[in-house]
């Protein structure tokens, strides 16, 4: 079976069922419709990718479907095939005009109409291809290539909007800084490529500890990683960056010749919308991190430190 | 003109083409009652519309005289023209009579 389904609009009884069978021996999913009233409710039901209607018909013609169906909104493009006994070429203008993609004059040769719509099954499967095309740049874009979770381009496009929320609905939102001790040591003493593999396994681990689907983890800069936690008030914000401090500390990282312990340290803020200032912005949140990572830093390393707001 | 090669050239099995020839004869006869009482009436708009269902079954079914004849109804319907439809509806009647012999009715 085809994955394009078909809905045919015809009030001809006869005609109706020879393009019912002779689609469906060819192996499509035929819905059919006597006229294009009855069309456009069965379309707005169900999304069909591919619409083969008649010219003429009571309650609504073919070029009133083929508008109707072209200024709704669809999931994806909709083939048309208006099929018409006029084959004058203002008729055939206006079949095209009203958004037909393609017309048969009848009676319809079945070879023919087979070949037509493989046209439209070509045309279709374009538009998937580069559907799936787009996303996959549109994750690309938005993802570290090393580590695979989110790039810094995306924390800064996606933090004002969490600070957004987090004001509308008055919830608290964290923002966990941590950043590998010593990270040019393991550089230095193993090489860039176990650098790269610490990087990954040290994303990993966060993202594991951390509540999937709702906190998210971006990378800041070389081996800086920012962990936005939504809904999470700075007690909370706490326990999970001491957890993340615990996990990175007992688990060693294995590389092929050896395994590498690391550390790290953390900054933590909080945005409380029932006590912070309007004018703290993402940025102001991502520095003020930034800070009490430093003071982690400046205290001995491998520890959280941080205040909210 | 017969079943299997009417058939042959739609690219459809006997038994899918007696199927459609079985709803042909039924509308088609139901088609000529409202057309006969659309004359009776002079009811040019009736005519063609009524023709025009005609023109396109008997198309699609291959049946090319049947086919042409509703079609010049049809044109002349539409120029609110109604001389020699009755002549032209016994034509329809006698290939109606022709195309049921052919399908052993």
């Amino acid at each position: 079976m085809h994955s394009y389904p078909i809905l045919i609009a015809e009030d001809n009884q006869v005609s109706r069922r020879m393009l019912q069978i002779a689609l469906t021996k060819a192996g499509y999913e035929v819905t059919v419709a006597q006229d294009g009233r009855e069309a456009l409710d069965m379309f707005n039901d169900r999304f069909f990718p591919i619409v083969l209607t008649d010219w003429m018909m009571p309650e609504m013609d073919g070029l009133a479907l083929c508008r109707a169906i072209r200024e709704a909104p669809a999931e994806g493009y909709v083939f048309i095939i208006l099929l018409t006994a006029k084959d004058s070429k203002e008729d055939i203008v206006a079949g095209l005009e009203a958004g037909a993609d393609d017309y048969l004059t009848k009676p319809v040769n079945h070879a023919e109409l087979i070949a037509r719509i493989k046209t439209g099954v070509r045309i279709l499967e374009l538009e998937r291809s580069l559907k799936k095309a787009n996303e996959e740049i549109r994750i690309l874009s938005v993802t570290d290539p090393l580590t695979g979770c989110y790039n810094r381009g995306y924390l800064m496009d996606r933090l004002p909007q969490e600070v957004k929320k987090a004001r509308r609905y008055g919830r608290p939102l964290t923002l966990i800084m941590g950043d590998i001790d010593h990270f040019k040591r393991v550089n230095d003493t193993y090489g860039h490529q176990a650098g790269d593999r610490v990087l990954k396994e040290f994303a990993t681990r966060i993202r594991n500890s951390f509540r999937a689907e709702v906190d998210w983890l971006a990378r800041y800069g070389g081996e800086e990683f920012i962990v936005v936690a939504p809904d999470t008030h700075f007690r909370g914000g706490c326990i999970l960056a001491e957890r993340l401090r615990q996990v990175i500390e007992e688990n060693p990282i294995p590389l092929p010749a050896e395994e590498v312990r690391i550390t790290a340290s953390f900054g933590i803020t909080c945005l409380d919308p029932k006590t912070a200032e309007d004018e703290i912005t993402a940025e102001i949140l991502v520095n003020l991190a930034d800070q009490y990572l430093y003071q982690a830093k400046e205290e001995g390393r491998n520890r959280v430190c941080g205040n909210p707001l | 003109m017969d079943i299997k090669a009417l058939a042959e050239n739609l690219g459809l099995e006997e038994e899918e083409y007696m199927e459609l020839l079985e709803l042909f004869l039924e509308t088609a006869a139901a088609d000529l009652e409202k057309l006969e009482g659309a004359l009776e009436e002079a009811d040019a708009d009736l005519v063609s519309s009524t023709a025009h269902s005609l023109k396109g079954s008997s198309g699609n079914m291959g049946f090319s005289a049947f086919s042409e004849t509703a079609r010049a109804m049809e044109m002349r319907g539409k120029e609110k023209r109604l001389d020699g439809s009755a002549e032209e509806l016994d034509m329809l009647k006698a290939e109606l009579a022709k195309i049921k012999e052919l399908a052993g009715k």
